[in-house]
């Protein structure tokens, strides 16, 4: 059984948020972040007839999501500082130093790492699910998510203690 | 690899809760009885605690982007729909054009087939009707066909005259019909308007007729004769040259 048009509002805009969240801290721009949200949803809802009920439409979004990211980030990081600048979302309020320290260390890990950990530890994806997500084995999920966990437990000791 | 490595490869399953009851009960016994691993993974713990609480503080307003995408899926739904209606239309002009087609694809063989019948009954088997045989009828009628009288006759090929005419119904169209002879043999021309030109076919044998087709911007006509394909064929090039 495939995604009825009609459900699809109902279905997959209350994961806007956590979609654009998620963007955010890919991308650390807001415009860039609304962008690739904007066509995430404009391509769940084409392809929407051909998505399965009761599979994972969240892991579905977030893989779409992820692929839509790899292609434009090249053209974005060569318009702007893209990956500089990556996590430093607006808040809404001033960030504690133990925040700030987290949020540098989170920024300091290598692309693959960060992006595991936020989907394992921000958006609470099992391995299998970012397995899915990011369409590599769940070995390689688990060994991200323990080197990511590995490099912050090295910058945060005083944190963490 | 030591026993521990080997166990803690396994802590993201145990954390995110995906490890099968068996296994995590082992890895539960083992950091029971191994401070080093418990205190990593509560290291672990710790570390994705202060994650969520360092990038809990944001909570993006999505209102904006949702009426975006909204306003955008209206849109191509319309698209859509007019995509629907488009492709409907397309396929009815197709089936029209088609059946129509169609239709004068078949037509053809039933013109002939009438046109061989009307000349068998009314000139080989000569039904008792009303001809009309002086010239001045001839032209009248002829008149009412958009011809002149002098095409009329003029159709008749070398040696025949035009002997008699009067209207029929062939295929569902009133036609023409006319009769040419020379002393021994008859044959029939039926013609009458139409706007648009068509190729000239092949005479058709229909019985023990054959019949030709003939046609001009303005007239088509079919030709009916017991005689050869080629005299029959010869027999409607002389009445189109008149028209």
């Amino acid at each position: 059984m495939t995604g009825c048009e009609g459900d699809f509002e109902r279905a997959v805009l209350p994961y806007a948020p956590s979609l654009l969240r998620f963007g955010l801290r890919l991308t650390g721009d807001c415009s860039q972040a609304e962008d690739l949200v904007q066509e995430t949803l404009l391509l769940a809802w084409r392809g929407f007839g051909r998505f399965e009920t009761g599979t994972n439409l969240r892991a579905w979004l977030f893989r779409i999501l992820l692929n839509v990211f790899r292609q434009q980030k090249r053209k974005w990081q060569s318009s702007s500082a893209c990956e500089s600048s990556a996590f430093e979302t607006p808040v809404a309020r001033p960030h504690s130093d133990e925040s700030v320290e987290v949020r540098q260390a989170l920024n300091r890990l290598g692309s693959d790492q960060r992006t595991v950990l936020l989907l394992a530890v921000i958006e609470g994806f099992t391995c299998r699910e970012i397995a899915e997500i990011l369409g590599v084995p769940i070995g390689t999920v688990m060994s991200r998510l323990s080197r990511a966990r590995d490099a912050m437990r090295e910058q945060l000791s005083r944190v963490i203690q | 690899m030591s026993g521990c490595d080997g166990i803690l490869m396994q802590a993201p399953l145990y954390l995110s809760g995906e490890m099968a009851a068996s296994d995590r009960d082992a890895f539960a016994a083992h950091l029971a009885r191994c401070p080093v691993c418990a205190a990593k993974l509560a290291e672990d713990r710790a570390i994705d605690a202060a994650l969520r609480s360092a990038l809990s503080d944001f909570a993006p307003d999505t209102g904006r982007l949702e009426l975006t995408v909204r306003q955008k899926i209206a849109l191509d739904r319309r698209r859509r729909r007019w995509a629907g209606v488009a492709v409907l239309a397309a396929t009815a002009a197709l089936l029209t054009v088609a059946v129509i087609g169609w239709r004068s694809w078949t037509r053809s063989p039933q013109w002939y087939a009438d046109a061989a019948l009307d000349h068998r009954k009314e000139v080989v088997e000569v039904q008792p009707r009303r001809w009309r045989s002086s010239p001045s009828e001839l032209a009248r009628l002829a008149e009412q066909y958009g011809l002149q009288f002098s095409q009329a006759t003029g159709m008749a090929a070398a040696g025949y005259r035009l002997e008699r005419a009067k209207i029929c119904a062939i295929a569902g169209q009133r036609m023409l019909h006319l009769v040419f002879g020379n002393g021994t043999q008859k044959y029939s021309i039926f013609v009458a308007p139409h706007s648009a030109r068509r190729e000239r076919s092949r005479p058709f044998r229909q019985g023990d007729e054959r019949v030709a087709e003939f046609n001009t911007d303005h007239f088509r006509g079919l030709v009916v004769s017991d005689s050869s394909a080629e005299e029959c064929a010869e027999l409607a090039r002389v009445a189109e040259r008149q028209l």
